[in-house]
């Protein structure tokens, strides 16, 4: 932190070198920024809805709408594209759910049918505007590759404008799109109406595709739509949470894209912003603390390594047990042949166990410590317990009881076993006729 | 140029359109079955880095080497994408969407970065199927070189290179399909079972994926990369809606997929010829997906409609003329005034009814018709009686069975109550009209 803010005035400089005030440059990043962290906060909701894929189909059937509205108009006015786009694309969005609805046809095909086609009849009015308007398509066709680097300060008045109206509204009607995400029929029995609001977020979802598709492009807006969300939701399981660091990661996105554009020359903004925040996403699913790939994976191994260790202490407990010795000294070897550990695992496990002081290092072997026995005396009463209740209580038959409270024995809490313990009116004998260890137990062992 | 070899230069461009089309048609059959049109999609969008890196590579647009880049990501993108779904931190749809825009996005990067390769972005997305039938393929002739470029020198032209390109690809299409066809009529519909029997269906999975993946590659140069998600999408769709048999469905989509070709050229034509062919050709398929959407024998939505409303109007009038015979019944006065006019013009001219002075009266072929359905009624309420359901319960069910009970199945169900004479109500039941 001190070396950030001893060193702050370099980053000040880099800005101001790269980015002078009054620059298209500082006006990109603006537009940028703006553009990431409303795609954050609609993406949210689209992936919930799991109507990603529906705002490729409505990115797509813009085309055609600014062809025709430049064709009817003969003007290149962004505000104007962005009205016929938005036509086409909620035709398109309808189009979407119609479809299934009235045919065997299933949702994905409907998608993929309307994206090619309106995109194909785009096209056709391309080329229709190419060879009639004296071959000025030109910022009709950037639409498919964004022209973020291109922008004019009046374009980004109406993304700026757009992106605030976006937020505004997610805002304004959160609660009700949180409840129409989560529990539709819940919402429609609140008396809310469920069919205009979800015209509404289809609504909201086309116009961030829209606003988007003159700065990054088709394919890499709906990209925007779906990696900040779904890199967000790997962190929390709250909506609130998850839109606010969705905002957050497009936003970052596009600092870094607009950056990266401004200073090398040959990289355009848009793929950039779409890599920052494909990077942040595969982050996000191996190192988010709940739903991280890696945390997961070691809380795996934690949990196997304990069951190991437990079920060291419970074979050490048990041939004390049965040659009535209570300070039998274990080799290596012992554990190894028994348990089929490498030589190498079981000293990891051992050592932890030496250091957790369950056993102690003896003569080139190992002893049980009394906390160790007690440790023992812990999971043996757990499994022991258990295989009484099975046999008693659920009638199976005692040669089957075994293998299953070899696992539960690592599961049971200590409130459970007590519930368990009265349940069976304390009982002294599991039903091999081996003892279940108890206080009184464990102090007479103590003794001997 | 002569008339002749303008014909054959639309013909060309027809018959690569219709390659195109239904070797992209027949795969897609299977990708809408499987629900993975939108993998269609994805792949068609995924090889543009491959297709940069086979460029940057081999230096032609036309090479093998992207055949091999578009066969890696195509077979990539969907094990991407299934490892994103089975770690379960992403749904489907989201994955499909991450994998395929984050390729794209690496491939509009190195686009950009790597000016000096002769990769015609426009091209790729687009197509440009208007010139491919004068890049034409020449055997036996002698190389030369004119202004940069080779150009052959005599020989024999055997025709454009896409046509034998994707005449290629669509033959080693049908031939997996025909060879694999178990395989993937089962992978499809029931992989359980396909595991179970040993058909490796992940396998299948991978080959298909590999050969949309090479078809998407083959139908580039022609079509464009986002032109031909309709190719594979839309015939399969059209066909689905015509028919339930897969071979049959299979069969349909290529020719929907030929159709499409020629019907989007005529398009093509009518907007003055100067326009995007291969556009016209997707929209031409969309609109014929439109008119099986709407008109298909048995999916069609309009027809659908019509039947249902055929139905509606039997159950009017069979529920106009039952009314009629209950007032005869009661002995009471069937007026004019009480029925729909056109229901009882309908009824005078299939010689039902006769009017008399603003009173109707049933003919002996009405009355019988009326018998028919009152005695199914009325059966229905006896029956349904017997099984147990109280008096007052039975009368809402028999009006809606007595227009589907045959008069076989009324004999039945007489038979099983022993001939009765009365409903639940008291009401006589018609006897069986001779016949």
């Amino acid at each position: 932190m001190e070396l950030l803010t001893s060193n702050w005035w370099l980053f000040d400089e880099i800005g101001k070198y790269f980015l002078p005030e009054g620059s298209t440059r500082r006006w990109v990043m603006f537009g940028a920024i703006l553009l990431g962290i409303s795609s954050g906060v609609i993406g949210s909701f689209a992936l919930l809805r799991k109507q990603s894929l529906l705002s490729d189909a409505m990115a797509h059937a813009a085309l055609p709408g600014i062809c025709l509205i430049y064709m009817l108009t003969g003007v290149k006015d962004p505000l104007l594209f962005l009205v016929g786009a938005s036509i086409t694309g909620l035709l398109g969005a309808i189009i979407v759910s119609e479809i299934p609805r009235h045919t065997r046809i299933k949702s994905d095909t409907a998608i993929g049918l309307v994206l090619s086609v309106f995109f194909a009849f785009g096209i056709v009015l391309l080329t229709v505007i190419q060879k009639n308007f004296g071959g000025n398509q030109a910022g009709l066709d950037a639409f498919l590759f964004g022209k973020a680097a291109l922008l004019v300060r009046y374009d980004l008045y109406v993304i700026g404008t757009m992106c605030l109206l976006l937020i505004g509204i997610t805002l304004l009607f959160y609660k009700e799109f949180k409840l129409l995400t989560f529990d539709r029929g819940f919402a429609i029995t609140l008396g809310l109406p469920a069919k205009k609001l979800e015209l509404c977020m289809t609504l909201l979802i086309v116009l961030a595709v829209m606003v988007g598709l003159q700065a990054v492009g088709v394919v890499l807006m709906v990209a925007m739509l779906i990696f900040p969300a779904a890199a967000a939701r790997q962190w929390t399981d709250q909506l609130g949470r998850m839109i606010i660091i969705a905002a957050f990661v497009g936003g970052f996105a596009g600092v870094v894209g607009s950056f990266c554009s401004a200073i090398m020359s040959k990289v355009p903004t848009g793929p950039v912003m779409v890599v920052v925040c494909s990077t942040m996403l595969i982050f996000s699913m191996f190192f988010a603390p709940n739903r991280g790939l890696i945390p997961k994976w070691l809380r795996l191994r934690n949990n196997r390594q304990r069951i190991r260790r437990e079920n060291i202490l419970k074979s050490c407990y048990k041939t004390c047990e049965e040659r009535e010795n209570w300070k039998v000294i274990f080799t290596l070897k012992d554990f190894t042949t028994y348990f089929r550990f490498s030589n190498y695992a079981t000293r990891q496990l051992l050592h932890y166990l030496v250091k957790k002081q369950r056993l102690v290092s003896f003569n080139g072997g190992w002893q049980l410590t009394p906390q160790g026995l007690d440790k023992a005396e812990q999971i043996i009463r757990k499994h022991r317990l258990w295989e009484v209740y099975l046999t008693e209580k659920m009638d199976i038959a005692s040669d089957h009881v075994h293998r299953d409270a070899e696992d539960i024995e690592h599961a049971l809490d200590d409130k459970t076993v007590q519930q368990l313990e009265e349940e069976l009116q304390s009982p002294t004998q599991d039903p091999h006729g081996k003892s279940i260890p108890n206080v009184d137990f464990s102090r007479e062992r103590k003794t001997t | 140029m002569t008339l002749m070899a303008f014909a054959s230069f639309e013909i060309w461009i027809m018959v690569i359109g219709a390659l195109v089309c239904s070797a992209c048609g027949i795969l897609g059959c299977f990708l809408i079955l499987k629900k993975l049109a939108l993998m269609g999609d994805a792949i068609s969008h995924a090889v543009l880095p491959g297709i940069v890196v086979a460029v940057m590579l081999s230096g032609s647009l036309n090479s093998i080497a992207i055949f091999v880049g578009a066969g890696i990501i195509g077979v990539l993108t969907p094990i991407l994408v299934d490892s994103l779904k089975s770690s379960r931190l992403i749904d489907e749809d989201a994955a499909i969407g991450s994998v395929f825009t984050f390729l794209f996005a690496i491939g509009v990067i190195m686009v950009a970065n790597a000016g000096n390769i002769d990769l015609d972005t426009e091209c790729v997305l687009y197509g440009e199927i208007a010139t491919t039938p004068f890049d034409t393929w020449v055997v036996g002739g002698t190389p030369y070189e004119f202004d940069g470029h080779t150009f052959m020198k005599g020989g024999t032209d055997i025709g454009p290179k896409s046509a034998w390109t994707l005449g290629i690809v669509l033959l080693i299409n049908i031939l997996f399909i025909f060879f694999f066809y178990k395989e993937l009529k089962i992978s499809t519909f029931d992989p359980a079972l396909a595991l179970s029997m040993g058909l490796k269906p992940k396998l299948i999975h991978y080959l298909l994926m590999f050969f949309v993946a090479i078809t998407t590659i083959a139908s580039f140069e022609a079509v464009g990369a986002i032109i031909v998600v309709a190719m594979f999408i839309a015939p399969g769709a059209s066909a689905y809606l015509l028919t339930d048999r897969l071979s049959l469905m299979i069969f349909l989509s290529g020719i929907v997929g030929a159709a499409s070709s020629v019907l989007g050229y005529m398009l093509a034509l009518a907007l003055g010829g100067d326009v995007s062919i291969a556009g016209c050709m997707a929209v031409a398929a969309g609109g014929i997906f439109a008119m099986c959407f709407f008109f298909s024998p048995k999916y069609g939505v309009v027809v659908r409609f019509a039947r249902r409303y055929k139905l509606k109007k039997r159950f009017h009038a069979e529920n106009a003329l039952v009314n009629m015979y209950r007032t005869h019944e009661l002995g009471e006065r069937c007026l004019v005034k009480n029925y729909r006019h056109n229901v009882i013009v309908r009824f005078i001219q299939q010689n039902i009814l006769t009017e008399k002075d603003g009173e109707l009266h049933l003919t002996e072929f009405g009355t019988e018709k009326a018998q028919n359905l009152m005695r199914a009624h009325r059966l229905w309420e006896a029956y349904i009686h017997k099984l147990g359901l109280p008096e007052d319960h039975v009368h809402q069910p028999a009006d809606e069975m007595e227009h589907y009970l045959t008069n076989d199945l009324c004999t039945e169900i007489a038979q099983e109550l022993k001939n009765p004479q009365s409903d639940p109500h008291g009401k006589p039941i018609p006897t069986k009209p001779a016949l």
